[in-house]
């Protein structure tokens, strides 16, 4: 851990929706360009968690939450939201393509979004090299012009990640990006997500032990709102410090 | 075992009654209305204007002028309106002030149409001293807003959240998340809103009694007293002269045909061009 740079920080996080507390000071620290995975029972707080991140918490009515996030040592609470989310992508659970774009409009959808405008060739090259990234480019090619949503589950979300990584962020989050795939599909992405490390520093929150045994070189292990244990991977699953990341890994609670 | 296979006949029987009654209501009036109206309809009907009283011959197209311009200058007022009063309400729901504007439009829905009638006549009519189809044009906005806002909610709030969720992750503002994913994604619903709001104040009698008051001439000019065809079918059926009567009822089925054409025929055109664009 010492090595490797620090991305993303988060001191003291608290979480609430309402009168409830979701996260109980979490405090962690993502290195960069590697997998990092949240793992945790359901109701944890780890899909809050991500969401605080990149501040799309707040966004649920009813929401609050403290603590700052420091990305690249700058507090993101001093930026333009809108430059969060710049440098902070995200995949969500389910695939979600805009239904009114096609499969070219929806890679630039966050350009189009932000009103940034782009040259014919530049947009072209965007989307080629976007949906090669994401291995898609062959598949999709002469369907660029149909509806995103036209796409089979797996290629829909893979059409997902292209849109996010398109727009250059630093770190991509992904919450439980396979969990309504297939396990084809969900094997494509596990593969995909290994190889975006060499660009991008990666979060991604599962409930699927082995998922996160797979991929990720860092773990985190929520329980009830709190960060139990973080650490590189291979130690956390060959030796839990805490007693509860032990009763986890031995699949006392699910 | 013999109850219940009794029980399930009689609810059986008594569906299928309310859902024959039902449509033969709707058959029986567009039948007659049909065969009454369709049987004096020719080409001066859509061409010209209406005979003296008690003489055969003439037509409508005063009427039907009338009706599609007051129609289309009312839903281009309520519009904007409309729209983005609904647009308000839906982006703003666990706000007072956008329960309040809810319940004001639920509100006006509810007023009578005579009643905004008088409210025309009042503050337009009797202000300007003058008849005209402009103030029947925005009496009837009246009864397009708060439709139109109703509809545009709805259907903004069919919108997934996931989709706005999507668009704001990837840095988009609030204002182009409205327009880019909430309006474009329920553009055809909006559109077929509009349609229906259209549909319901052609049709609309009593409020136009006070302020476009009728005219046998045909008139271009808003600014001046103006036929519709609800109104040309009130006068005329009223009248004690055959030839006016049988007119009146060319003149509903025309009507009940313009209302199903915006209703239906136009809803079914702009969501096949959409979905094309899409």
């Amino acid at each position: 851990m010492d090595e490797v740079p620090v991305v993303l920080e988060t001191h003291d996080i608290n979480a609430w929706f309402g009168k409830d507390q979701v996260l109980f000071n979490v405090s962690m620290q993502i290195p960069k360009k590697r997998v990092t995975a949240i793992m945790g029972p359901s109701g944890c707080g780890k899909t809050t968690f991500v969401r605080t991140l990149n501040g799309l918490h707040l966004m649920t009515p009813g929401a609050r939450s403290s603590g700052t996030v420091l990305l690249e040592g700058t507090d993101t609470s001093t930026m333009d939201i809108v430059d969060v989310r710049k440098h902070i992508g995200m995949v969500f659970q389910r695939p979600n393509p805009f239904p009114t774009m096609t499969v070219y409009d929806n890679v630039l959808a966050g350009y189009r979004l932000t009103g940034q405008r782009l040259s014919r060739e530049k947009a072209d090259r965007i989307v080629e090299t976007m949906l090669t990234k994401v291995g898609l480019w062959t598949e999709v090619q002469s369907k660029l012009f149909k509806a995103g949503t036209s796409l089979s589950g797996g290629q829909q979300q893979r059409l997902c990640i292209a849109r996010t990584i398109a727009m250059e962020p630093d770190v991509v989050l992904f919450d439980e990006p396979t969990s309504a795939l297939d396990p084809k599909s969900t094997a494509i992405i596990e593969e995909l997500l290994s190889s975006l490390k060499a660009d991008y520093s990666i979060v991604f929150v599962t409930h699927g032990l082995q998922q996160a045994a797979r991929i990720s070189d860092y773990v985190a292990f929520f329980m009830t709102g709190e960060l139990v244990e973080f650490g590189e991977t291979k130690k956390v699953f060959v030796g839990p410090q805490d007693k509860r990341t032990e009763d986890y890994l031995s699949g006392k609670y699910g | 075992m013999r109850g219940r296979t009794f029980k399930n006949a009689l609810m059986s029987v008594l569906v299928a009654a309310a859902a024959v009654v039902i449509i033969a209501i709707l058959v029986v009036m567009i039948w007659h209305i049909f065969f009454s109206g369709v049987r004096y309809l020719n080409w001066d009907f859509f061409t010209k204007a209406p005979a003296v009283f008690g003489e055969a011959g003439g037509g409508v197209f005063n009427a039907i002028v009338g009706s599609v311009l007051i129609t289309l200058v009312a839903s281009a007022l309520g519009t904007p309106f409309g729209v983005f009063a609904g647009i308000y309400v839906a982006e703003h729901e666990d706000q007072r002030f956008a329960s309040a504007v809810r319940l004001c439009a639920d509100a006006l829905q509810g007023v009578p149409s005579i009643v905004i009638g008088i409210f025309g006549y009042t503050f337009l009519v009797a202000r300007f001293r003058s008849y005209s189809a402009l103030s029947a044009s925005i009496a009837l906005a009246f009864m397009f807003i708060p439709t139109t806002a109703r509809v545009t909610e709805e259907v903004l709030l069919l919108v997934p959240s996931s989709l706005k969720e999507a668009a704001y992750a990837l840095g988009a503002r609030r204002s182009s998340v409205v327009w880019n994913i909430s309006i474009k994604s329920a553009a055809s619903g909006i559109t077929s809103g509009l349609l229906t709001s259209m549909a319901r104040i052609a049709g609309e009698t009593a409020p136009l009694l006070f302020t476009a008051f009728g005219s046998r001439y045909i008139e271009w000019n808003m600014l001046r007293p103006m036929s519709a065809l609800p109104l040309q079918i009130y006068i005329d059926a009223g009248s004690p002269y055959p030839a006016q009567q049988q007119q009146a009822w060319s003149a509903a089925f025309v009507l009940i045909l313009l209302i199903l054409l915006l209703q239906y025929g136009i809803r079914f055109v702009i969501s096949r061009v959409l979905r094309v664009k899409a």
